[in-house]
């Protein structure tokens, strides 16, 4: 009886691991067709498209990337915004997020519904006003305008809320007794015990700023100040004519990079997070 | 070292009243438990006394100084908790510094505090380590330890030996006691297992509904216990409880009827009982001895053989369960019925009300 149900579950076990490696090439193959795209010279592209190994091979489109000057100026842009937000991002849901645990203050509540409101405001509905407000402070094509608006992140709130929730209140009383003030329980105590939960929402903001579009496409209009994202799909309407398919291909497969390498570095802790907000 | 000394207080959430006028002297370098059972408002005295939880009435002292508005950190206490309350990113040595870099000790000083702690505690070879790989027993050392470097007016344990298994329970129990004689300093300590309050005290103070039933040395609310509750309470296998009913009185000596017509003789406080009362006689365990004249005849449910005793637990034919500790390697046999009697020693009577009235016994000198 066991021995016939367990090689049921070993069948189970197979066909599920079956699946999951069929949708896993599905997802890849656009992958690997872009990467194998952006390795063939253009020539042999405008006869076909078709093939994933890039026969013959050529570094040419990268170069010719790389010879933008713009590129390098987006590069930067984009790494300054994302590290710029995740950092904000961090402060402000921690501090937040650590208030609407342990402390006490008035109207707690009604904030905090507040808070929670600010999910169901899907961010088009607010990109008029927002728009209109950072052009009449004067600040649209700065680092700030495009951090600015995604600083305040009630999702990160939440998942630092629900974080500190959980840590034994006595780890607190404990830092008291020893003379410690408020701030230096937040910072001696519950910080560097929410180092995972902190590296979780750091990665998924920093992946969410690099892959943004929207708001830096509506208010990053100085060519100077376009995030990779942006700066890539302002050229290649032109690239697709003048350099060719490999570039644009090039392009898309240098503007995910840094995101893939993050992936590749941080992946126990992404694995661990999308556990941690769909347990919650 | 200071003394503590609680004012009526009483504490209260919303309408809910945990602690009823609690009045309490704890003398300098004394060692105080609260025990009583869960819920009795045992810890939540405590955490008022350490500032953890607000006063709603009374006076909260610390070395005869008021402390109810002086905050946690400044009362000059040190509190071992029972989930241990380690910081768990630091090691030991960190943790038992953090409270003092937080006054700034001078480093040298941390340094030394911690080197004599970790002495007291053979905590010497682990000050690197992390809590995380250390046993329950170990981290329990820490947390004792953190509270020693402060070198507080008063240390507060909150039951911190109840997530330990038995044998570890045991050793840190006497070490506890070992390092109060050392420190001689001032010490209450929350718990409610009667063992640790009967072997710790230097005085227990008995608990129960957020009202104090008693207080004294161990051995006094033992052998002379103010009412039903704390003489069930200290003392294990607890106490024989007998209904009766005094059917003469002359003095202090009565004759209790208690269960199948059986009279005992027992001697109360003269004019607090007469013939007709209903009464609880009280017999101790260890009391109760097999004798062939014994009068009360007890059917053998269950005999523990513990090897220095063996409890045997009967039934009388009015139904009382009842516990005698026998010293016999021979025990009856479960199914068989037993004479017991009532050796010597103290015959406990406890009014209607539950009260005691028993004579205490003269103290030879």
């Amino acid at each position: 009886m066991t021995a016939a149900r367990s090689g049921w579950a070993l069948w189970g076990d197979r066909l599920l691991l079956a699946v999951t490696v069929l949708v896993a090439i599905l997802w890849l193959l656009p992958v690997i067709w872009v990467v194998a795209m952006s390795l063939k010279p253009n020539a042999v592209l405008q006869q076909s498209t078709w093939g994933f190994i890039p026969m013959p091979f050529t570094l040419e489109n990268y170069a010719n990337l790389l010879q933008l000057a713009t590129v390098p100026r987006w590069l930067v842009n984009s790494l300054i915004v994302a590290v710029g937000m995740t950092l904000l991002v961090l402060v402000v849901s921690s501090l937040a997020g650590y208030a609407f645990a342990r402390l006490q203050f008035p109207f707690k509540r009604a904030i905090f519904v507040l808070m929670i409101a600010g999910l169901m405001i899907p961010e088009q509905a607010v990109f008029l006003p927002l728009h209109q407000m950072f052009a009449s402070w004067g600040i649209h094509n700065t680092h700030a305008a495009l951090m600015m608006p995604r600083v305040a992140v009630p999702i990160g709130v939440f998942l630092m809320m629900q974080f500190f929730r959980a840590v034994p209140r006595e780890l607190e009383e404990a830092a008291e007794l020893d003379h410690a003030s408020r701030f230096t329980i937040f910072w001696r105590i519950m910080l560097p015990l929410s180092v995972p939960a902190l590296t979780t929402l750091g990665l998924f903001t920093f992946i969410h700023a690099w892959n943004d579009f929207l708001w830096p496409l509506v208010s990053a209009t100085d060519a100077d100040m376009y995030t990779v994202t942006v700066g890539l799909a302002s050229i290649q309407g032109n690239f697709a004519f003048t350099e060719g398919l490999g570039s644009v291909m090039a392009s898309a497969v240098f503007a995910s990079l840094p995101i893939v390498l993050l992936f590749l570095i941080f992946q126990r802790f992404i694995v661990a997070g999308v556990a941690m907000s769909a347990g919650k | 070292m200071a003394d503590v000394a609680l004012r009526g207080v009483s504490k209260s959430y919303g309408n809910v009243d945990v602690i009823h006028d609690v009045s309490l002297d704890v003398e300098q370098g004394e060692f105080v438990v609260f025990v009583g059972p869960s819920g009795c408002g045992k810890s939540t005295l405590l955490r008022m006394i350490a500032g953890l939880e607000e006063v709603t009435q009374g006076d909260v002292l610390i070395g005869g100084a008021r402390v109810n508005d002086t905050a946690a950190r400044d009362r000059g206490v040190a509190m071992v908790f029972q989930n241990y309350a380690l910081y768990p990113h630091m090691s030991v040595r960190e943790n038992m510094a953090f409270g003092l870099r937080n006054i700034g000790t001078p480093r040298t000083e941390i340094d030394s505090r911690i080197a004599k702690a970790a002495e007291i505690l053979q905590l010497d070879s682990y000050l690197d380590r992390k809590p995380r790989a250390m046993s329950g027993g170990q981290r329990q050392r820490v947390a004792i330890g953190r509270a020693i470097v402060r070198e507080p007016d008063v240390f507060l344990f909150d039951e911190p030996l109840s997530n330990l298994d038995a044998a570890l329970r045991v050793q840190m129990r006497t070490e506890i006691a070992r390092i109060h004689h050392r420190l001689g300093a001032t010490m209450i300590y929350v718990t409610h297992d009667q063992t640790e309050a009967m072997t710790m005290a230097d005085r227990i103070v008995v608990l129960r509904a957020g009202v104090i039933e008693q207080v004294g040395a161990p051995l006094d609310l033992y052998e002379r216990p103010a009412n039903l509750f704390v003489a069930g309470f200290l003392g294990s296998p607890k106490m024989n409880f007998l209904p009766g009913r005094i059917t003469a009185a002359q003095g202090p000596e009565v004759q209790v009827e208690v269960a199948g017509g059986v009279r005992l003789p027992a001697r109360v406080r003269p004019g607090s009982a007469a013939a007709g009362d209903t009464v609880t006689l009280g017999l101790r365990p260890e009391m109760l001895q097999v004798h062939p004249d014994g009068p009360l005849r007890g059917h053998v449910d269950v005999v523990e053989q513990l090897g220095h005793v063996q409890l045997v637990y009967a039934t009388l034919p009015d139904r009382t369960a009842i516990v005698a500790e026998l010293r016999d390697r021979r025990p009856p046999a479960v199914g068989t019925d037993i004479p017991l009697a009532p050796g010597p020693g103290l015959r406990h009577v406890f009014d209607a009300q539950g009260l005691a009235i028993t004579l205490p016994e003269e103290v030879p000198a």
